[in-house]
């Protein structure tokens, strides 16, 4: 497996990252597609970028996050690849568990597992976790292509970017999304629908990534974050969702963008599942509409204020369902959690820099 | 006082049918017809208003607007408009002159009003056509809002789900703001939801409040072949763009002149007010696709109802149920006593029966 981290102006979490990587002995090769405009200030960072283990390139910075990625996919040799983003944080036992499940499921595309989703805060004595929480990831399976892209979207929680994908796999995917000029929300639905057309997707019980959350970014909504649910610290300074669905949906290129996705999609379909374009062209509309709905029913609600259940009674109810929620910072912290063996390096990583 | 603006295209028998009846009715308001038709029902149309001026019981007026849409047509008469109130007509839909007058008498009475209407049913003919028995008739929600500002009348409006406000009665000042400027937005098609009914509808709430008045106005005739594109087909058309920015700066303008709004607030508004709608529609869509969707009845019901006799008692019952229950039902509105049936009955001869 290859791991590609794309990263730009975020030295300080590239350095994280690098140091974790250090510290946790990842046995397989890192390549850092690194478009910075600022300059590299800490040596000790330019030190570990010039590891062996680590293959550092660097690219313009009016490069295309899409097209960057390209790139660095198209000198990966081996048959599996991991995309790092630099900001979050990948346990190394569930990336080898990861790539022999894909070793031996050939009918698998992408590979994952169980996501928490972090926000850190700097203070005087060091770096704490401020709030943490279950961050979605999805098992996608079904007999057939169409099946597959239906669950997907019906069920959208969380992109499929993340996972270890199979390397000549996603190395065309990326190209068709380069092809068709899509920008990082659109690559991220296509990338995602063709990974499902390809083969199901598996998420194993344990632990897999560590995402940090930023304030006012595109995961701000996320509902432990906005409630102020946190294991450690004070009050949570709620963050306002904004209406980027509607910013999205009015852009003046949404129909064209739209128009090339359902075709590529479509396409994709008809090759994986044999079906005529007309009904291929059906479904991708019909399961695009689902997650665009969900999307945008579920962000009205949190820009709107509407009232949602306590926390405790949603522990509760997931409790009656047959699981407690381990991903919060106490229980991860715990050394009999499934997950605290996976976690702790990643938690040391995070607060002592 | 009044005149009754009717757009139409291709359809003389509705033309017809329409005349028919307000020469029938009396107190029938003034109509302007807008006619886009091709040139050889254009004739039949200028026939029937030949023979409707011949009677000399009913002021209209014939107006030729070759190649323009609905909402063209309708900045066009709009300009020809010279009574102090009008109101939009369908040519195959119906607008009761008793409760018409009534509006006029509360608009009158009424400064912070805009626009007034009474009760409204939807009916189909059975058949589709211009003449036939009616099928299926049902309520049509028309928008009432009394809040004192227009930004809250427009929330007020699109919190209340989709209701019609096109045919209420409007001051004509109010009507040519609704219109204006509509056919020539830039980068926009012929047909849009925009164009044809968005962008008036809420010009006409920024204006003034909007009020219901006893009495049943409009009966308004539906088709199964006419319909809103679907929201999906919607968004994502080539046109969608342009007409949301359309709607977006002409709305915004008019908050900011009525409201005094600054130009980033009523733009602020013009999204929420936006994004509820759009969220409507699509949450809508779904459920519709993902719910249960239609199921046979049970074949022991299917059975019973086979029986001649069961089927008459059945009609019967639901029937008695609705003339107790549902005041503008089809038996409801036919019954002598009904408060509506005044109004309903003139409309119900000129629909299905050709000779009236």
């Amino acid at each position: 497996m290859t791991i590609l981290v794309p990263t730009y102006n975020r030295y300080p979490h590239l350095a994280r990252l690098l140091r974790y990587a250090e510290s946790a002995r990842l046995p397989w090769l890192l390549r850092i597609l690194d478009s910075s405009s600022e300059p590299l200030g800490s040596e000790s960072l330019r030190q570990r970028l010039g590891r062996g283990d680590v293959e550092w390139l660097r690219y313009p910075s009016s490069l295309p996050p899409m097209q960057k990625l390209l790139e660095g996919l198209a000198g990966v040799e081996t048959s599996y690849v991991v995309v790092w983003n630099d900001d979050d944080l990948l346990a190394t036992r569930t990336l080898a568990e990861g790539v022999r499940f894909l070793e031996a499921h050939s009918d698998y595309s992408v590979v994952h597992g169980r996501s928490a989703a972090f926000r850190p805060r700097a203070t005087p004595d060091g770096v704490r976790i401020e709030a943490l929480g279950r961050y979605p990831h999805q098992t996608v399976t079904g007999p057939s292509a169409a099946a597959r892209l239906r669950s997907h979207f019906t069920r959208y929680h969380a992109a499929l970017n993340s996972s270890i994908h199979r390397a000549a796999w996603l190395r065309k995917n990326v190209e068709q999304c380069c092809a068709q000029g899509f920008g990082y929300r659109w690559a991220e639905l296509a990338l995602g629908a063709l990974d499902v057309i390809q083969g199901n997707a598996h998420a194993l019980p344990r632990l897999y990534l560590c995402k940090e959350v930023h304030a006012g970014g595109a995961d701000a909504w996320i509902r432990f974050l906005a409630e102020g649910r946190a294991d450690a610290g004070g009050p949570w300074q709620e963050p306002r969702a904004s209406h980027d669905v509607f910013d999205w949906v009015t852009e003046p290129s949404f129909p064209g963008k739209y128009a090339a996705f359902q075709q590529m999609t479509a396409e994709a379909l008809m090759a994986a599942d044999g079906l005529p374009p007309e009904a291929a062209r059906v479904i991708v509309k019909q399961a695009f509409w689902s997650h665009v709905a969900q999307d945008m029913t579920s962000k009205q609600r949190w820009s709107w204020g509407r009232r949602v259940p306590p926390w405790r009674w949603r522990a509760l109810s997931h409790a009656l369902r047959g699981g407690w929620d381990t991903m919060s910072l106490k229980s991860l912290l715990r050394p009999n959690s499934p997950h605290h063996r996976d976690f702790l390096p990643i938690y040391e990583a995070i607060t002592k820099c | 006082m009044l005149t009754l603006c009717v757009p139409t295209k291709n359809r003389a028998a509705f033309v017809a049918r329409l005349l028919r009846y307000y020469a029938a009715v009396p107190d029938a308001p003034a109509l302007l017809i807008g006619d886009s038709s091709d040139p050889e029902p254009a004739g039949q149309v200028q026939e029937a208003v030949r023979r409707a001026s011949v009677s000399g019981r009913l002021s209209v007026q014939y107006r030729a607007c070759p190649g323009l849409s609905s909402c063209a047509a309708l900045e066009a008469l709009s300009r020809d408009v010279t009574t102090p109130y009008c109101a939009f007509l369908g040519d195959d839909d119906f607008l009761s002159p008793r409760t018409l007058a009534r509006c006029v008498e509360f608009l009158e009475t009424h400064p912070d009003y805009s626009a007034a209407h009474g009760q409204a049913v939807i009916f189909q003919v059975e058949g589709q056509g211009v003449h036939g028995p009616i099928g299926t008739i049902t309520a049509y929600p028309q928008a009432v809002t009394e809040a004192p500002t227009a930004a809250a009348r427009l929330r007020e409006f699109f919190a209340q789900g989709p209701k019609t406000l096109l045919y209420s009665v409007h001051r004509a000042g109010v009507w040519r703001a609704m219109f204006s400027g509509v056919s020539a937005l830039p980068g926009t098609n012929n047909s849009n939801v925009f164009k044809d009914e968005m962008i008036p509808v809420c010009v006409s709430l920024i204006h003034g409040k909007v009020a219901e008045v006893p009495g049943l106005s409009l009966i308004h005739q539906t088709h199964a072949s006419y319909r809103f594109p679907h929201v999906y087909d919607w968004l994502t058309s080539p046109v969608w763009h342009p007409s949301y920015e359309a709607f977006r700066d002409r709305i915004s303008q008019e908050l900011q002149r009525q409201d005094r709004l600054s130009s980033d607030e009523a733009q602020g508004v013009v999204r929420e007010v936006l994004w509820g709608h759009l969220v409507r529609l699509v949450a809508s869509a779904r459920r519709k696709e993902i719910g249960p969707g239609w199921q046979p009845r049970p074949v022991w019901q299917q059975r019973l109802r086979g029986i001649p006799v069961v089927r008459a008692v059945v009609r019967q019952v639901r029937e008695a149920g609705q003339r107790l229950a549902n005041p503008l039902s089809l038996p409801s509105l036919l019954d002598p006593s009904s408060r509506y049936g005044g109004d309903f009955k003139p409309v119900y001869d000129a629909v299905t029966s050709p000779s009236s």
